[in-house]
């Protein structure tokens, strides 16, 4: 007798674009490589969404496990015609939230003043010394900034400026109506701009 | 140098905060707001804050839309999957995970066919897909014309192409090779070898210069040739 898995795993070979709603539907059939595959697309969309809002990386690849965990035992309440990254984004949402409303849970405020990698990263792309200083200064900067934003607009704000979803997707992330997510992000970006005055950090560091 | 920012009040005008909405609509999705909106630009004209608030946005934006993306640890992927295959997922029920029950496989398999018929494959013109390629049309037809010629060459032989061999008639007939053989001597042997004793010779057969005495009837050549 043939195994679903073999069996579904053929129609991914057969040279049919493998978009996200094929992806969950081989996955709810069993499929564990359609459900890698579909998991490998979005795992650095999450993972740095969860690091993003926790700046903390062993926290967030927790997230993340228990994110993608959840995803699969939801699988069936996913709605083919939309699209998949609001869907395991919101997913990772409520996984960072429930995990961090443990009381054992302790996330360290002063995470939030440890060195950011990321902007190391960022500056490593730059070929120009001074543009990696830059860099790297802008994005200290504005992830120190962020870390001191209430969390629902840090959500919206990466959400919509990092992840590069639309508002809809954005609402659907955020299970809110999309004139509400408007409101978020332009408060957001006030707020941010608050706290950049104030470290005095928007006119030196984010030229 | 620009002035200490920290020097900056945070405007805060009732009278700006509808230019500010269009600002945010500017910044945010340049696309799809009013770019040209002369109210909002006679507005910048004489607000110094809501300059500030615009330029302060774009930055922002530019400092939030350039953050980076960080490498996914080493092995994430395969800890998850781990995590799942000992919670059982993958596991099809009332069986081993390669052994599932034909009901379960039935419905699996047509929940696959449906969701494929809601998402046919995209059909693409030649030309989209001369333009993905990245290649010219004509060099798609390279492969298949050097295969079809490769294919000629074997079917036909060799040497009809490649090889200026001697004719297989002379090969495998060496009379006719012997006839040759004569008639080449023949044709280069000195008078005195001609065998015909009726030859009436070179000077006699060479035609006249004056055309005009030629009679044909008396031609010896035309004699000893017989007609």
């Amino acid at each position: 007798m043939t195994s679903p898995t073999s069996e579904t795993s053929l129609s991914l070979r057969g040279g049919q674009p493998d978009d996200d709603a094929r992806l969950v539907a081989l996955s709810r059939c069993g499929d564990a490589k359609a459900f890698r595959r579909l998991m490998e697309r979005y795992l650095p969309a999450v993972y740095n969404h969860l690091y993003r809002m926790t700046h903390n990386h062993d926290l967030s690849e927790d997230m993340t496990q228990q994110a993608f965990v959840n995803a699969y035992r939801r699988l069936d309440a996913f709605d083919g015609g939309r699209s998949f990254k609001p869907w395991i984004l919101r997913i990772a949402s409520n996984a960072m939230l429930s995990v961090l409303r443990k009381p054992s849970t302790r996330v360290s405020l002063d995470a939030w003043d440890e060195p950011d990698r990321a902007p190391e990263i960022a500056a490593r792309t730059a070929d120009d010394p001074e543009e990696q200083v830059e860099r790297r200064l802008a994005g200290e900067a504005v992830m120190k900034a962020l870390g001191a934003l209430d969390d629902k607009y840090r959500q919206a704000l990466l959400l919509r400026y990092q992840q590069d979803l639309s508002y809809e997707d954005v609402a659907a992330a955020l299970e809110l109506p999309v004139n509400t997510v408007r409101t978020r992000l332009r408060r957001g970006l006030e707020k941010l701009r608050e706290v950049l005055i104030n470290d005095g950090n928007l006119g030196d560091a984010l030229l | 140098m620009s002035k200490p920012v920290t020097e900056r009040p945070i405007p805060d005008n009732d009278a700006c905060e509808p230019f500010r909405d269009l600002i945010f609509s500017r910044l945010d999705a340049p696309d799809e707001a009013d770019a040209f909106s002369a109210g909002l630009e006679r507005h910048l004209g004489a607000c110094a804050g809501c300059r500030d608030y615009q330029i302060d946005l774009s930055r922002e934006l530019a400092a939030l839309r350039g953050l980076s993306m960080l490498p996914v640890p080493d092995g994430l992927s395969d800890r998850i999957m781990d995590r799942l295959m000992l919670e059982g997922a993958f596991a099809v029920e009332d069986g081993l995970p390669d052994e599932p029950s034909h009901e379960r496989l039935e419905e699996c398999l047509a929940n696959v066919s449906e969701v494929s018929a809601n998402n046919p494959p995209r059909l693409l013109s030649l030309e989209a897909r001369r333009r993905a390629s990245g290649r010219p049309l004509a060099w798609r037809w390279l492969a298949p014309a050097t295969a079809a010629a490769a294919i000629l060459i074997v079917t036909l032989g060799w040497s009809r192409f490649l090889l200026p061999v001697a004719s297989p008639t002379l090969s495998y007939q060496p009379e006719a090779a012997s006839y040759m053989d004569d008639a080449q001597e023949l044709a280069y042997a000195p008078e005195d070898r001609i065998l015909d004793p009726e030859w009436p010779g070179p000077e006699a057969t060479a035609r006249p210069a004056d055309s005009s005495s030629y009679a044909p009837d008396d031609d010896p050549l035309r004699q000893w040739v017989g007609f």
